[in-house]
């Protein structure tokens, strides 16, 4: 058990930057998803809280202790792959084995964390086996299994999913929940898939382009998003992001595209602006309603482009001059291609940015 | 049935231009091989005819001291430097598969004498050896020209100079197939290996070499079969000599067949090398052939 604390990472590979200034804390027995698109630098990050890639500045501190001198297998910490990196010449049980034996455990303890394991992962008619006889569920669950035996204090996974097929990761990703809530112990899971950050995750670091863009809950991300990469890297589809210039007037704002222009009932919380300033106005899909359920509430007009059924919903891709606009309306509503509709949104669900960052603002 | 007949007949016709060259350039010439090893001919002597003597030319090889420590010889050759090539190899492979400034240079600069004709190579070798102005002579004893030695002239020496000569020039394409097995390792493991706690030595043992098996048995293999064929340093560095020190068994046919012009007992000696070789080749594949079938699983 032990919380990880990251001060200042940087990582430069020759001229490269791939991290710069991450710093973060993960509580004990938190669990932490690092998320972001493939390249920016989560599973560097990783195989730095690893000791397998050394940072270039910066520390690593493990229960309270600088781990930034010690070797991989002095950190205490257990790795999944994303390729499971089971030895293919060894069988389950040798694989399971492995650590411990390099650690000179006693063999009685061995067998009994390998027991101990394959209980727990339901791999116990597999011990026998070696990896190329697995399937791809199988291989993951002995890859975990590897890590488990260990007893570590940091549980570190690197895409361990993304090999899977669809239905296979949605029931992995139930089973490492359990097993994080059985275990209590830390873990840090990095993964390009929001939805595994989503349901996994009780603190996620969104990543992008080495720096960390925000930290927060699930709910915080999704609801709040501090910048406009946050806010169009999470939620499917994605948020519709317009670009264009705002000015606060009396008591209200207005948002000029190009082509056209909304008056939005709010307030920046930081006063007035002198001048129209460039910013982007975020909605998210299920924030856009078919029909005015309060007041006040902003009204958007369009020509439908497409409709797409999904059974359970349906979604609207709107043309407004120009722009594309995304909602995400009940099964129940009928629309047809080329029908002029207006939407609407609540200015509560609004989001808007500013010079890269969130805008706070009040509702009249 | 007619399906799988009339693709069976689709296969052997675009595989017949490859049988047709294989057979017009290799089952030929052999077959042609072992019916001149069943005649007695003297090249020199052609008022004797070429009369059918049956396996005559066998039993003379079978009785053959000469033969017989030329096979020494060639077996000793063959164990010493492909063991020798395959630990360099390894070594050379293990160098070339880090990440290093100027990797690329260094893995072109490693095959160059893999890529020297033999017979250069050999005149190379036997330079080096030479009792006046070789490069060994001046290694070993400086300028103190009154102890160099004739290298060559000495039976072990000699045999251990054209041992060095085909390592130098075939440990890098050893080397070069092992690094085929060492690429197909997933960097994961190692990682996986350093999180176990494995130093760079379990890592090597417990990872690298049990999974580098097929690769090592193909080098193996190959090594095997193209140093009992040696002929050409021989045949420069040495002609066999001193005495029969490093006379292999090509080197003996050769000279039967064309120093001395008996084609028949020469061509009995040749096609005892080929069937040696053919020996070797059904062994090796039977023992690789399902582990080279195996790929690295992870």
């Amino acid at each position: 058990m032990a919380d990880l604390v990251l001060t200042g990472i940087d990582k430069t590979f020759g001229h490269q930057r791939v991290l710069q200034g991450i710093s973060l804390k993960a509580d004990d027995g938190e669990f932490v998803v690092l998320l972001g698109p493939s390249g920016c630098g989560k599973s560097t990050l990783l195989r730095i809280i690893a000791g397998l890639e050394q940072q270039t500045s910066g520390s690593v501190l493990i229960g309270g202790q600088c781990v930034d001198a010690l070797p991989p297998h002095r950190r205490d910490i257990a790795m999944v792959f994303q390729n499971y990196a089971l030895y293919p010449h060894l069988t389950v049980r040798e694989n399971l084995a492995f650590g411990l034996r390099m650690r000179k455990t006693p063999s009685d303890i061995i067998e009994a964390r390998i027991a101990e394991a394959a209980e727990l992962l339901e791999i116990a008619d597999l011990l026998d086996r070696r990896p190329k006889d697995l399937s791809g569920g199988q291989r993951q669950r002995v890859a975990m299994g590897r890590a488990l035996v260990r007893h570590p204090r940091l549980f570190l996974f690197d895409e361990p999913l993304s090999n899977l097929d669809a239905r296979l990761r949605a029931s992995m990703r139930v089973e490492i929940k359990k097993l994080h809530k059985r275990l209590g112990v830390t873990m840090i899971y990095v993964t390009h898939d929001q939805i595994e950050a989503m349901t996994l995750g009780e603190k996620i670091v969104v990543m992008d382009q080495g720096e960390i863009r925000q930290i927060g809950t699930p709910e915080e991300i999704y609801r709040q998003p501090h910048n406009p990469f946050v806010a169009g890297f999470i939620g499917t589809p994605p948020m519709n992001l317009l670009e264009g210039r705002l000015s606060v007037q009396a008591r209200k704002c207005l948002f000029e595209a190009e082509t056209f222009q909304l008056v939005l009932p709010i307030v920046p919380e930081k006063g007035g602006m002198a001048r129209p300033i460039p910013a982007i106005l975020g909605i998210r899909p299920e924030d856009l309603l078919p029909h005015p359920e309060e007041r006040p509430i902003v009204e958007i007009t369009g020509t439908v482009d497409l409709v797409e059924n999904l059974g359970a919903e349906t979604l609207v891709y709107l043309a407004i001059d120009g722009k594309r606009l995304t909602a995400r309306f009940p099964a129940t509503y009928r629309v047809q291609p080329g029908n002029t509709v207006t939407v609407y949104v609540s200015p509560h669900r609004i989001h808007l940015f500013t010079k890269g960052e969130r805008l706070p603002f009040s509702c009249e | 049935m007619r399906r799988i007949n009339s693709e069976q007949s689709y296969g052997w016709l675009i595989t017949c231009p490859a049988l047709l060259v294989v057979a017009a350039f290799a089952l030929y010439p052999a077959l042609e091989s072992f019916v001149l090893s069943l005649h007695r001919i003297y090249l020199g002597l052609p008022a004797l005819g070429s009369p059918f003597v049956g396996i005559e030319n066998y039993m003379l090889l079978l009785q053959d001291p000469v033969a017989r420590q030329a096979f020494g010889v060639t077996f000793g050759f063959v164990a010493l430097s492909t063991l020798l090539e395959l630990v360099l190899g390894l070594a050379i492979a293990l160098v070339i598969h880090e990440r290093f400034p100027g990797r690329g240079w260094v893995r072109a600069a490693v095959l160059i004498p893999w890529a020297i004709p033999t017979v250069v190579a050999s005149q190379m070798w036997r330079f080096i050896f030479n009792d006046q102005y070789g490069l060994a002579n001046l290694l070993v004893f400086g300028e103190h020209v009154s102890h160099y030695l004739p290298w060559l002239a000495y039976p072990e020496w000699a045999f251990l100079a054209i041992v060095l000569a085909d390592v130098w020039k075939t440990s890098s394409f050893a080397g070069l197939l092992l690094l085929a097995g060492l690429q197909v390792i997933p960097e994961e493991l190692y990682d996986a290996a350093r999180i176990d706690g494995a130093s760079t030595w379990q890592r090597f043992r417990t990872i690298t070499l049990p999974l580098l098996k097929p690769a090592l048995l193909t080098a193996l293999l190959f090594r095997t079969i193209d140093a009992f064929r040696v002929f050409d340093l021989v045949f420069v560095m040495t002609q066999g000599g001193p005495g029969d020190a490093t006379q292999v068994i090509q080197f003996y046919g050769y000279k039967t067949l064309f120093a001395e012009g008996q084609v028949g007992y020469g061509t009995a000696i040749s096609m005892a090398v080929f069937v040696t070789i053919l020996v070797l080749s059904f062994l090796y594949i039977r023992t690789i052939g399902s582990t080279l079938l195996t790929r690295v699983h992870s």
